[in-house]
This record gives structure tokens, C-alpha cells and sequence, in this order.
């Protein structure tokens, strides 16, 4: 069974944003809603600069799926996110649990009105028909349905942003970080949570 | 006659007993998505796979998920990992 799943290389992601934009093409995303972006730490401090794409991450234990009030998300076998926008009712609950930002919400109406919550679909589509017109206004395009991938990660000009069954994303990756000799450091508890300043963080201790 | 009654009798006290699940949670909720292996039925299929196979489904998103792969795009000899895999 493939499991989908993203990952984005910061040592390869040039923030050209075309992952972006191919979403926004791709899917007929609207105005004020930005299911991927780019984030850019250090941004203009020689050598230091580091960007990475971001959208929904699919999490396997997803915090907007546990705290919807109308529970109207639900995880596909693929283990794609994906929420129902019939059920949705727009409270941004999602938004306040998501650690990514994914959830958005467009300002459709007059007085700042909020609409139904969208997001990143893995390119999967939603409850609709597969490939059906309702699906694509509500939800975007199914390219998993078609037999491809997500815009984005297949438009990605450096190929920083990986997408796909989790298995071949993986080794992908890892194929890369042998060969470079560094990377492997920029995911993980250490990463995330600090660690020891004598810790040996890459395979031959170089630090990205 | 008094054991049929019988048996009817504790039929109708157990099935009253029965009670469907009717938890709303997101594990049984919106599960009539459509799986995507089925196929998209619109012009923009990708060639090279059975929609209503999975396998088949499978094996063109790991294909087309090499497709990222510039070590085998490339045709580059870096492609073997060090496990000896071609990745």
C-alpha cells in the first residue's frame, strides 16, 4: 500500500516558488488562499538562507482532524488528508491546531466573511467523483486518480520538494544525502529540539 | 407450541439487545470517497496503467515518483545506492 508523503530538501530549494504557483495553476486555488508557500529563514544572510516548501504535511495523526467540531476530515487509505467541504462550516478550529498553517480560509463575502476551509489535497481531490466537475471546484484537480503526483512536487525546478509513496521519497532522499555527505542533520529530534554542541551531526560530521 | 413461543420470545428480548454503530468519527466518516486507483474517467489520464487495478495504480506512482530521481533521470552511475539498490 503506498503511503503519500512530502518532503522538502532546504539544501536544494531555491524559493523560486513554483511549487506555489503550479498549485495555484494546477488546482484554480482562490484569491487569498495559498495552499503551499515558501518559508525563508535567515532570508539575505550570506550562506545562512534557507527556504522550504510548506502545505498540509498528511500527518498520521492529524490535530485538524481531532479537533473539527463536524468531523469533516477523513484519511483515504493512501494516507491523504482530505476533509468534506459540504460538512465544513468554516469555524478555523484547523487553523489554530495546524503547526503548518495548511488550513485556509478564503474571504469570499462582504464584512470579511469567512468561507469553507481549504487546503493542500495531495493533488487527491475530495468526496466528489474522481475527476468529476464538482470535485474539481471544490476541491482542485485528482491527479492521484490520473496516475500522477502533485503539481508541485513535479514542477519543482531543483526537485527540492519531493512528493509521492513515502518509500521512494525516502530513498530518494537518502540517496541524496549519501552523495552530498550532508543533509541528513536537517530533520529529527536534534533539529527540532536542540541538541548537544560536541554532537556529531552528519555522517562525516560536517554540519550543512 | 410453548417452545416456539419460547424461542420467539427470547429472539425478540436479544434483538432488542442489538444496537448499530453509530459513532461519527473520522475513521468511518466521508468513506465514500473513491479510492484513486479507480481512475479519474477525464481526458487527463495518465498513460500506462489499468484504472480498477491497484497494483497497477502502485506501480505507476512509484514509476512516476522517479521521475524525481535525478540520479536515474540523468542515467548517472550514482543511481546505486550504497546498499547495492538502484534507487
Amino acid at each position: 500500500m503506498a503511503r503519500m508523503k512530502f518532503i522538502c530538501d532546504a539544501e536544494r530549494c531555491i524559493e523560486c516558488n513554483s511549487c506555489a504557483t503550479a498549485c495555484k495553476n494546477e488546482n484554480e486555488v482562490p484569491w487569498g488562499v495559498n495552499r503551499r508557500r515558501v518559508v525563508t529563514i535567515n532570508d539575505g544572510v550570506v550562506g545562512q538562507e534557507k527556504s522550504i516548501s510548506v502545505a498540509c504535511m498528511h500527518c498520521s495523526d492529524a490535530p485538524c482532524m481531532a479537533v473539527c467540531p463536524v468531523d469533516c476530515f477523513y484519511r483515504t487509505d493512501e494516507g491523504v488528508v482530505l476533509h468534506n467541504k459540504d460538512t465544513c462550516i468554516g469555524c478555523g478550529y484547523c487553523s489554530y491546531a495546524c503547526p503548518f498553517g495548511a488550513p485556509q480560509f478564503p474571504s469570499s463575502g462582504t464584512f470579511g466573511l469567512r468561507g469553507k476551509m481549504d487546503k493542500c489535497t495531495f493533488c487527491a481531490g475530495g468526496p466528489e467523483e474522481n475527476g468529476s466537475t464538482a470535485e474539481f471546484q471544490k476541491y482542485g484537480r485528482n491527479r492521484l486518480a490520473e496516475g500522477k503526483l502533485p503539481a508541485c512536487a513535479e514542477m519543482c525546478s531543483t526537485k527540492a520538494l519531493l512528493g509521492g509513496d513515502g518509500d521512494v521519497v525516502a530513498d530518494i532522499f537518502r540517496t541524496r544525502v549519501v552523495q552530498r555527505g550532508k543533509g541528513s542533520e536537517v530533520w529529527g529530534w536534534g533539529t527540532a529540539y536542540g541538541k548537544a554542541p560536541n554532537q556529531a551531526t552528519s555522517p562525516n560530521g560536517k554540519k550543512s | 407450541m410453548r417452545a416456539a413461543i419460547l424461542v420467539l420470545s427470547v429472539g425478540a428480548l436479544l434483538a432488542a439487545c442489538g444496537e448499530p454503530d453509530q459513532t461519527k468519527a473520522a475513521g468511518n466518516t466521508n468513506r465514500a470517497d473513491v479510492v484513486p486507483w479507480q481512475g479519474a474517467h477525464n481526458p487527463h489520464m495518465a498513460k500506462g496503467w489499468n484504472p480498477g487495478n491497484q497494483a497497477s495504480w502502485e506501480n505507476q506512482i512509484r514509476a512516476r515518483g522517479q521521475l524525481q530521481n535525478e540520479y536515474i533521470r540523468t542515467g548517472s552511475g550514482n543511481a546505486t545506492a550504497p546498499g547495492g539498490t538502484t534507487r
